[in-house]
């Protein structure tokens, strides 16, 4: 029926849902109770970041074969690339409110999510101002994959630059140990796989829906 | 170092948080929500999958 | 290489011949400046600094916008036909560099009269914007070429450049408020590597993606 995957990533979410809120965490000053949000929040950017490398891959892929489906890939990807950073910036919103004590602090990277949002939007706005398909494929692929390597400097790099709020900061990478306790290990790696998985089920569908109404169109 | 003096934290749940009962509904909800979100998915699939087959 | 320069020399004496373009930017950066002096007298280090970059941003994307989006259709038919893609990208970069970097120092020049000079180690402030306008002379060029590319392009530009380019931005001014305190080089030394390291990204990706953003 279901591909593997698909079935994983539906076992896997509503365990890291329910697991999430039921299991133990470490009990930390500031953060209590709402560590847990580190299951909900941080898989999210691990999606955004899969789905625009899935995303940056199909581009290469349609510059090199010059085949418009692999531009309807491309596209599906970075959509839902971008449905999760919204709900990243979301979820990171509130958490950032209960601790942090204000929905938007002036922190690198927050800052940074912010305008790698901004950079696909524009990516959105190029496709748009584009009406014939095989050009639009070419060039919105180009801007992919230009926009690519300066989104991972600015989300891997420039954090590490200044010193933020949130963990592994002033030098040094992502997460550190406070992060990966055991017991949020438990948890959290499933978390990031699942929603992965569903990341890229609901890319899937979305480019099986463009290819038909594609295939259709050129039929008439 | 810090993982050290982490791993000496003590675990805590929800439930020490002094909440009640309600808060398995809040559960429950959150998965029948997310059961909804599969239900459409599976839907929609299906639905696909027939169109492709024409 | 002949025909870098061969392009090159064109592009310069086109310049040359519609002078109202280059006269339109530098009456720009004069007069924004203005402005900035009229509306806040008295800038702090960390404003001088920041406002400085923010006058460059923009006066970049106009200056570098015109370098494809400028060129008539029957142009750019005989480029098709004539030069090899990567050429026109690289003498089009080249021929940016030096105007960001003219544009630049002019720039400096005319907050210094204005508003006082707050740089303290005037070489290294120098280098940086040597560096950043490098970068901003690359990745604008590539989105002028896109935005060309994709019609509507007026609206296009700053809407594609602005987000793309506030990583190099942000690099930079940071950079340059170091070396606008006088810190010890060694810490500017280290930004001017992530500098050069970001550029090189950045004109390797122009060099390898404008060929195919290029052919018809």
């Amino acid at each position: 029926m279901l591909k593997w995957w698909k079935i994983s990533g539906i076992i896997l979410v509503l365990y890291a849902l329910v697991g999430g809120l039921l299991l133990p965490v470490p009990q930390l000053p500031i953060l209590m109770q709402s560590i847990r949000n580190l299951y909900y929040h941080v898989p999210m950017w691990f999606g955004m970041q899969t789905l625009l490398i899935a995303s940056a891959i199909y581009a290469a892929k349609g510059l090199i074969y010059k085949d418009l489906l692999h531009d309807i890939r491309s596209e599906a990807y970075a959509k839902i690339a971008l449905l999760f950073g919204t709900m990243g910036l979301v979820t990171g919103m509130i958490w950032a409110k209960n601790t942090w004590g204000a929905y938007w602090t002036n922190d690198p990277k927050l800052n940074s999510a912010a305008i790698g949002m901004l950079m696909y939007a524009a990516y959105f706005v190029l496709r748009g101002s584009i009406d014939d398909a095989e050009k639009k494929a070419r060039i919105s692929a180009v801007y992919n994959l230009f926009a690519l390597p300066v989104f991972i400097v600015l989300i891997f790099v420039l954090p590490r630059l200044t010193a933020s709020l949130h963990p592994g900061n002033g030098g040094n990478p992502g997460f550190n140990s406070y992060d990966l306790d055991s017991r949020l290990r438990l948890v959290f790696y499933p978390a990031v796989l699942g929603w992965i998985f569903i990341g890229f089920w609901i890319a899937e569908l979305q480019i099986r829906i463009n290819k038909l109404t594609f295939l259709k169109e050129n039929e008439d | 170092m810090t993982h050290f003096i982490i791993n000496q934290i003590q675990s805590s749940t929800l439930a020490d948080a002094g909440s009640t009962d309600k808060f398995h509904v809040v559960i429950a909800v959150i998965a029948m929500l997310f059961l909804g979100i599969v239900a459409y998915l599976i839907s929609l699939d299906l639905k696909i999958r027939k169109q492709e087959k024409k | 290489m002949n025909e870098i320069s061969q392009l090159l020399k064109k592009e310069i004496i086109l310049e040359w011949r519609q002078r109202y373009a280059i006269n339109g930017i530098l009456l720009q950066v004069i007069s924004s400046v203005f402005v900035i002096y009229l509306s806040v007298k008295g800038l702090n280090q960390n404003t001088w600094n920041g406002v400085y970059w923010v006058v460059m941003l923009f006066i970049s994307i106009n200056a570098i916008a015109k370098s494809f989006i400028g060129e008539s259709k029957g142009r750019n038919m005989y480029y098709h036909m004539l030069v090899q893609p990567q050429n026109l990208l690289i003498a089009k970069f080249i021929y940016n560099a030096f105007l960001n970097i003219f544009l630049s120092v002019l720039c400096i020049s005319t907050f210094i009269v204005l508003m006082g000079n707050p740089i303290q180690s005037f070489k290294l402030y120098l280098s940086v914007t040597l560096m950043g306008c490098i970068g901003f002379a690359a990745t604008f060029t590539l989105l002028s070429a896109i935005s060309s590319k994709a019609g509507n392009s007026n609206l296009l530009m700053p809407v594609l450049s602005i987000p793309i380019i506030i990583p190099l931005l942000l690099i930079v001014i940071k950079a340059s408020k170091r070396a606008l305190d006088g810190i010890d080089d060694s810490f500017i030394m280290k930004d001017l590597g992530i500098l050069l390291v970001f550029n090189i990204l950045i004109v390797a990706l122009a060099y390898i993606l404008f060929p195919s953003l290029w052919k018809e």
